[in-house]
């Protein structure tokens, strides 16, 4: 398996190379794709955020001095614009925009480890039993039903409560574990109607081998879909892990995460309705850009739209 | 139609044990790297060894297998399955002590309430706005569908339920009681906070309504892709060059064609009603099978999750196979695959 996958990465790249700086009129999926999406506002602004998400989660410390958990009971539950804290500051009186910074980590590593762990498991499961058919593919996608026939959130808060060990990586691995499935069909279906194309038939009558054909020839036309699936993933799971944090089987305090923001002051919300809605907005703001970059990427690699 | 069904049926028998076998390995291997959890009824205290011995037992985590790392614990699902299917036991709760089928029996016809009333506005908002999206295509309406669904979308639904509770519940209720001296009905049953029991339906429609934005955005989006291709079939030309008036054309030649796929999001929409339900319930205090759930957790008794799971896994497959087959009745195309 750990062959497979890497062979899957570094397959990867052979598309875009194809579109170096060097070819004047590259025609190349990837290069229209990239020159339409910079041209997309609502692309370029998605990503812009997810940017300074990814920066809140990297590098904190360019965002906010503050420490989250340096906290004073006399500050609690301060207004917006107090000075020193311009968000405010939690029930337990901590400096709420530096929790707003700091809680961006959990949930942006929980959905980029997650989907990192779906592509691995996914991809390969959705190559193979595309372009083997038969039994490959009977029991490969036998495997898939049974694990889609567990509501995913209810299968994961179950797992999670009798688990009882709250942290990144469990969390990650329960929703890798019931949340491969859908990239997986879509890996398979991908292949198999570029299985069947001309250039693939040709490739194979001239002898290529069966991991020439998979990885040369139908994988890099059969991804697209992946990458599409795989950006909307990202941010079903920054919602799920949010979702299990406030369900209480999710992280606990005193880390600190979105989740567990809305979750304890969700209550308080008459009194000080920016302690909810602070949070909210960042959440939902980081799952609109993902799928709105999911969108966009959609329609930028499906060239029937030009 | 009927080697279709009978080869359906085939195929649902192996995918029940499956499903039910990999829960329970999930749960196992759970119990096994996090340890015994009727530990945590007991919070920080130290049970009695007998006492936690004789609860664990109760509780059929008995078995030796389930402190072995890695374990399958073959031994035991076989024991759950013929609990389940020959004595339908699906294990006990413990406060109150009481079968977890008997605990659901009383949960259930809220839930099921709720998911009708979800049910409902999924399919009224989201398959007129999905129409009204393709057959306005390109234009200010359709733009105003795709925003509306994508941002839907984004919105998880603690956030969604929260937000309503404490927006339109609280606030918008109080301010209708108050200052506009709205009848009890308006301002505590039907933009109430929680769930009632003295308005036992009037107060499920804000939490029914919350339930069902969870599908509102796909059921839109799909009506309206599915519109969009089939208004270029061949068969609508030939209806429109017929002469037909486009109301006909539409409402009976082309969107009873195009609804056919969005049959089979409703199998779909079930799974996402019973993860939803444990927040909306859990936010509203419906007495529901997602509010037992919901407090299943906070109390630290995990054990009756696994019960009220193993119930709902059925269910859901079991609804989902209904559906394939109304799907195969629909769509001809399907059955003689």
């Amino acid at each position: 398996m750990s062959d497979l996958t890497t062979a899957v990465t570094t397959a990867e790249p052979p598309p875009s190379t194809q579109a170096g700086p060097g070819s004047e009129r590259s025609a190349s999926l990837w290069a229209d794709a990239g020159r339409e999406l910079i041209r997309n506002p609502v692309f370029v602004v998605s990503s812009l955020y997810i940017l300074v998400m990814a920066s809140f989660a990297v590098v904190p410390k360019l965002w906010t001095q503050q420490d989250p958990q340096a906290c004073n009971l006399n500050n609690s539950m301060l207004p917006m614009f107090t000075p020193g804290h311009w968000a405010g500051a939690s029930q337990r009186g901590c400096d709420y925009w530096s929790h707003a910074v700091y809680g961006a980590s959990p949930s942006l590593r929980i959905a980029l480890l997650a989907t990192l762990g779906i592509i691995l498991i996914g991809m390969p499961l959705g190559i193979l039993a595309g372009f083997y058919g038969g039994w490959v593919d009977a029991v490969i996608s036998r495997l898939i039903d049974i694990v889609f026939a567990l509501p995913f959130l209810l299968g994961a808060l179950v797992i999670l409560a009798m688990l009882r060990k709250y942290s990144i990586w469990t969390i990650t691995l329960v929703l890798v574990v019931l949340g491969w499935t859908t990239l997986a069909r879509i890996m398979r279906a991908s292949v198999i109607s570029a299985k069947s194309l001309d250039y693939v038939q040709a490739a194979k009558s001239l002898g290529a081998s069966n991991s020439r054909l998979m990885f040369r020839h139908i994988l890099p036309n059969a991804i697209a879909p992946v990458f599409v699936v795989a950006t909307i993933a990202l941010g079903g799971f920054v919602a799920t892990e949010a979702t299990l944090t406030f369900l209480g089987v999710g992280l606990q305090l005193p880390s600190v995460s979105w989740g567990l923001m809305i979750s304890t002051h969700d209550d308080f919300i008459e009194l000080a309705p920016h302690l909810t809605l602070v949070p909210v907005t960042l959440l939902v703001g980081t799952v609109l850009s993902f799928i709105l970059i999911g969108d966009a990427l959609r329609d930028a690699l499906d060239p029937k739209l030009r | 139609m009927g080697r279709y069904v009978v080869r359906r049926l085939l195929q649902f028998i192996p995918t029940v044990l499956g499903t039910l076998f990999l829960l329970h390995y999930l749960t196992s291997v759970a119990i096994q790297f996090g340890g015994n959890p009727v530990r945590s009824l007991f919070g920080d205290r130290t049970p009695p060894p007998e006492q936690l011995r004789q609860m664990t037992e109760q509780f059929g985590l008995g078995d030796p297998c389930l402190t072995r790392k890695g374990d399958w614990c073959i031994e035991l699902f076989g024991q759950r399955l013929q609990n389940i299917f020959l004595h339908f036991d699906f294990g006990q709760s413990l406060s109150p002590r009481r079968d977890v089928t008997a605990v659901l029996a009383d949960a259930l016809p809220y839930t099921i309430k709720l998911t009708l009333i979800a049910f409902v506005v999924e399919a009224i908002i989201g398959l007129s706005a999905g129409t009204l999206a393709g057959l306005r295509n390109g234009k200010f309406s359709d733009y105003v569908v795709r925003i509306a669904t994508v941002l839907m979308i984004s919105v998880p639904i603690f956030v969604s339920a929260v937000l309503a509770q404490k927006f339109i519940g609280v606030k918008f209720g109080n301010w209708l009681r108050t200052d506009l001296g709205a009848p009890d009905w308006l301002g505590r049953g039907l933009f109430g906070a929680a769930y009632k029991p003295e308005y036992p339906f009037i107060s499920l429609i804000l939490p029914g309504i919350v339930l069902g934005t969870l599908t509102i955005a796909s059921t839109a989006r799909l009506t309206r892709s599915s519109l969009l291709e089939n208004l270029r079939a061949d068969y609508v030309r030939t209806a429109k060059a017929k002469g037909l008036k486009s109301t006909r054309v539409v409402g009976v030649h082309t969107l009873r064609n195009s609804l056919i796929p969005v049959v089979t999001t409703l199998g779909l929409s079930i799974g996402a009603y019973m993860s939803g339900a444990v927040v909306t319930e859990g936010v509203f205090r419906v007495p529901g099978v997602g509010f037992t759930i919901f407090r299943a957790i906070g109390q630290g008794e995990p054990m009756v999750l696994l019960g009220i799971t193993t119930v709902l896994v059925l269910i859901y497959l079991v609804l989902n196979l209904l559906v394939d087959l109304l799907y195969a009745v629909l769509d001809p195309r399907i059955r003689y695959e």
